[in-house]
């Protein structure tokens, strides 16, 4: 007895001390870490304001003249500095971008300057004495009309700093008529009539040389850009440049004109990597009329990826029409935010120039095509309706097994030559297939290519037969092999034709873009053609594709880390074809 | 003799002793923090919940076959059985639902009636805060104002000194429509001149604090706008309308956050205490 309750107490012992153990670990572990309330409250109050400030307006306000700034100080204020924010406007275009035209050697000026001989006027008032004014008088008028330039000892620019245009009255000058800074934009002419003036942008001035750039197209076009998009605010910032003189990097968007230009920009492509590295971070118009031999000459053309079309046209092109690819449908919504449609433009093609997004050289993808127009892509099948019978046991390690050539059937077992734009011309079996002799009545037929059309390192086509309707590509073009039994008045039933089918989109592209490059790195490119004189229907095209480039999404404020994010999305006067999206960060 | 307590009795009371020291040391540790914690969800979450009915909620009363209209007068205050202050519309409020409410009076909803009526088990304080925005992004250099509208500059002497680009914009304050210009000092926009029309020759500059009389109510000037990018553009007014609702005293958890909704097309900040 007593020895069992001696035993009874060692086993309680034993549970009282492990017990006692388990208690003091429990006694210091550390309660689970609390729930962070102010983290709980911040989202009800970011959720809140965020909802009010849309149901006042006031974020329509802030989207419509891009007031990111505004924002911020409203939420601070209104949650009396508990609450700051930063976020992301989406959908829209970026504004306060920079805009470069490259200008051809030939538009880009630079003429002399002289003390003027006498101007009582305006200037005299802005200057302490008369030999702090000179002018173009000694040249010969361009457009009729004198510049007029001045030290007024403003902060723009040390030396001579304003440029005065004057128009029919010698020294007066209008408010129209300056003052002009460097890098502003300037009428030259007083003459309403359109062609008898030009627009220019003022360079430099010293006190000798006036350097100005050709700007007619830039102005007409800024003027259209700097519209309000759907009500909203998407001023880009306009500048001419000659490679040479000015530094790329500093631009969000170039643009060239003409396809003159490409000589200016194959010696950079050549002489450093400015534009391969402008390209990384930057995007690219180009407003160009494309040939084949400029393909041919320029490789920077080649490794952007855009492609010549070698076709004839079946039906020329006309009128435009955007397509349904994401790119296209963006352009569209922007193209219809400055109140125009696609029956407004009046751009040809500008050549044959396929955008050559898809592996395959005209894919499906493009901006915008020819309302009407088609290419006659017939041109590019491959054809041969004279192969010629050949004995199978020559051919017996590539050609797949059939009975139907078995015994040396005619017509069963054919040989013939193709060639292909890859520069290879490549011998192709025609065989017909059945396992029975009753099948081969059913005229299956294969075709088996002998030799790769493909060029080393794509992919080999030797390696299976086609059936008549399997699809191939052979270089950047895509086929259908077509094996035939009878055609119209010419009886097919000997194997003797065959035929790859170029399968690619027929439709003929107006506007042209990358979104990647073959060549280089880079981002965006697009190229429309050249006029020298664009509608209103153009510019607005022009200035939707040019949105697509700057890109559609504007940061502002900024938060090292943020506790809550909300979104919120709206249309500007409830239009709903252009949402925006503010996707925010709350601290 | 042996002894009446042996080795391992001792033992084992000392193991228990230490065990329900342990226990103690535990629960005195852990209880109040965990205490602390169940307070504060419950507060954050009535708080949250109520707000939210105040904010999506016209309010009932039952007098005469009931109504929305429970602010009305006496009665039907008296016979409100639900409590909100919108006007129909979601975070929309209703500025006569908001002067109804006083913490102490018979012809007002009371702070007593509130907690009757919502039923909540804490105490509450809110504090209303009106704050029109003005939209000031248009602008001009000063000397050389704009013809449409037809701007008026001030005669005032501290405008000649200001910096060149002065900002202005309008809005309506108590169905009256006011104009604004902004100006600033050294890139920093801290001035505003007020005005019926656009004619500024008679207004005088108002800076940050200080306020702007509306047909005997004041609003106060709160926050100008200097972040880059738009820095003029905008400006805020203040109008405390009411504070309802106990005082904090000496609570001990007092939980505060801000909830807002829009009065007349302006925000209305709601200040929300509760212990």
């Amino acid at each position: 007895m007593v020895e069992k309750r001696k035993g009874i107490g060692y086993v309680l012992e034993a549970i009282a001390a492990v017990m006692t153990l388990l208690l003091f670990a429990v006694g210091n572990s550390p309660a689970p870490p609390a729930q962070d309330w102010s983290t709980f409250q911040e989202e009800i109050s970011a959720n809140d304001l965020g909802y009010t400030l849309k149901q006042t307006g006031d974020l329509e306000d802030f989207v419509r003249d891009r007031e990111g700034g505004s924002f911020q100080t409203v939420t601070e204020e209104l949650s009396s500095g508990r609450l700051s924010v930063a976020g992301t406007l989406e959908n829209i275009p970026k504004d306060d971008s920079n805009v470069g035209f490259h200008v051809l050697k030939r538009q880009h000026h630079e003429t002399d300057v002289d003390a003027v001989s006498s101007c009582e006027g305006d200037l005299a008032d802005e200057v302490e004495n008369q030999s702090e004014i000179i002018s173009t008088e000694k040249e010969p008028p361009r457009h009729e009309t004198e510049l007029y330039f001045a030290k007024t000892g403003n902060d723009v620019a040390e030396g001579y700093d304003t440029l005065y245009v004057d128009n029919e009255t010698p020294c007066q000058f209008s408010s129209a008529e300056g003052p002009f800074y460097p890098g502003d934009f300037f009428k030259w002419g007083n003459s309403t009539n359109p062609d008898e003036y030009e627009f220019y942008q003022f360079k430099n001035i010293t006190d000798t040389t006036f350097t100005f750039n050709n700007a007619t197209q830039v102005v007409r076009l800024k003027k259209t850009v700097n519209r309000r998009l759907n009500g909203i605010e998407t001023d880009q910032s306009f500048n001419t440049f000659r490679l040479s003189d000015e530094d790329i990097q500093n631009y969000d968007t170039i643009v060239f004109k003409q396809s003159d230009a490409l000589d200016d920009i194959q010696n950079e492509f050549d002489s450093n990597d400015n534009i391969e590295k402008y390209a990384e971070d930057g995007s690219i118009l180009l407003l160009m009329n494309l040939t084949e031999s400029d393909f041919n000459s320029y490789s920077f053309l080649r490794a952007t990826g855009l492609k010549w079309v070698d076709l004839d046209h079946e039906e020329a092109p006309s009128g435009l029409r955007l397509d349904n690819s994401q790119v296209g449908e963006t352009v569209q919504k922007y193209l219809r935010g400055m109140d125009a449609r696609a029956s407004d433009v009046s751009l040809p093609t500008g050549g044959n120039v396929s955008s050559s997004n898809a592996p395959t050289i005209i894919g499906d993808k493009s901006i915008a095509y020819g309302q009407s127009g088609s290419y006659k892509v017939t041109q590019w099948n491959v054809t041969n309706f004279s192969m010629e019978q050949v004995d199978p046991d020559a051919y017996s390690s590539d050609a797949p097994e059939s009975e139907c050539y078995q015994n040396s059937k005619t017509g069963n077992f054919t040989l013939g030559e193709f060639t292909f734009d890859t520069g290879k011309t490549v011998k192709v079996l025609n065989i017909k297939l059945g396992d029975t002799h009753d099948y081969c009545s059913k005229n299956v037929r294969a075709l088996k290519f002998l030799e790769n059309p493909n060029l080393p390192g794509k992919e080999d086509l030797t390696e299976k037969p086609y059936l008549n309707g399997e699809r191939l590509t052979v270089g950047n073009k895509s086929f259908v092999a077509r094996t035939y039994t009878q055609s119209g008045n010419n009886n097919f039933d000997n194997g003797e034709a065959a035929e790859f089918i170029f399968t690619g989109e027929d439709d003929i592209e107006t506007v042209n873009y990358r979104e990647s490059f073959e060549g280089f790195r880079g981002e965006r490119l697009a190229r429309l053609a050249y006029k020298p004189r664009y509608s209103d229907g153009d510019r607005k095209m022009i200035g939707s594709v040019l949105y697509w480039l700057v890109g559609d999404r504007s940061n502002f404020g900024s938060l090292e880390s943020s506790t809550t994010s909300t979104y919120l999305i709206g249309g500007i006067d409830q239009n709903t074809f252009m949402p925006y999206k503010y996707s925010l960060r709350w601290k | 003799m042996k002894g009446q307590i042996n080795i391992e009795f001792l033992a084992s009371a000392m193991l228990y002793l230490i065990a329900l020291g342990a226990v103690v040391t535990a629960s005195s540790a852990v209880l109040p923090a965990y205490s602390q914690e169940t307070q504060k969800a419950e507060l954050n979450l009535e708080s949250r919940s109520t707000t939210f009915k105040l904010l999506t909620d016209q309010g009932r009363h039952s007098f005469s076959g009931g109504g929305t209209n429970w602010e009305r007068n006496n009665t039907t205050r008296d016979a409100t059985t639900s409590l909100g202050i919108t006007n129909g519309e979601d975070f929309h409020l209703d500025r006569g639902k908001i002067n109804a409410l006083r913490t102490v009076g018979e012809n007002y909803f009371n702070y007593s009636q509130f907690r009757e009526v919502v039923d909540v088990d804490n105490q509450y304080k809110f504090n209303f805060t009106w704050t029109p925005i003005v939209h000031t992004e248009e602008s001009f250099t000063k000397g050389k104002p704009p013809t449409s509208p037809n701007i008026d500059e001030p005669s005032h002497p501290a405008y000649p000194s200001v910096d060149n680009e002065v900002h202005y914009g309008s809005t309506t304050i108590a169905g009256q429509n006011y104009r604004f210009l902004v100006t600033a000092r050294n890139s920093i926009y801290n001035a505003t001149y007020v005005s019926s029309g656009w004619d500024f020759s008679n207004a005088v500059p108002l800076g940050e604090s200080e306020t702007l009389n509306v047909y005997g109510t004041e609003y106060r000037i709160t926050r100008f706008q200097n972040k880059d990018d738009d820095r003029g553009a905008l400006l805020l007014l203040g109008k405390h309308l009411k504070t309802f609702g106990a005082d904090t005293g000496e609570a001990s958890t007092v939980i505060k956050f801000n909830r807002y909704a829009v009065m007349e097309g302006e925000p209305v900040r709601i200040g929300v205490w509760t212990w």
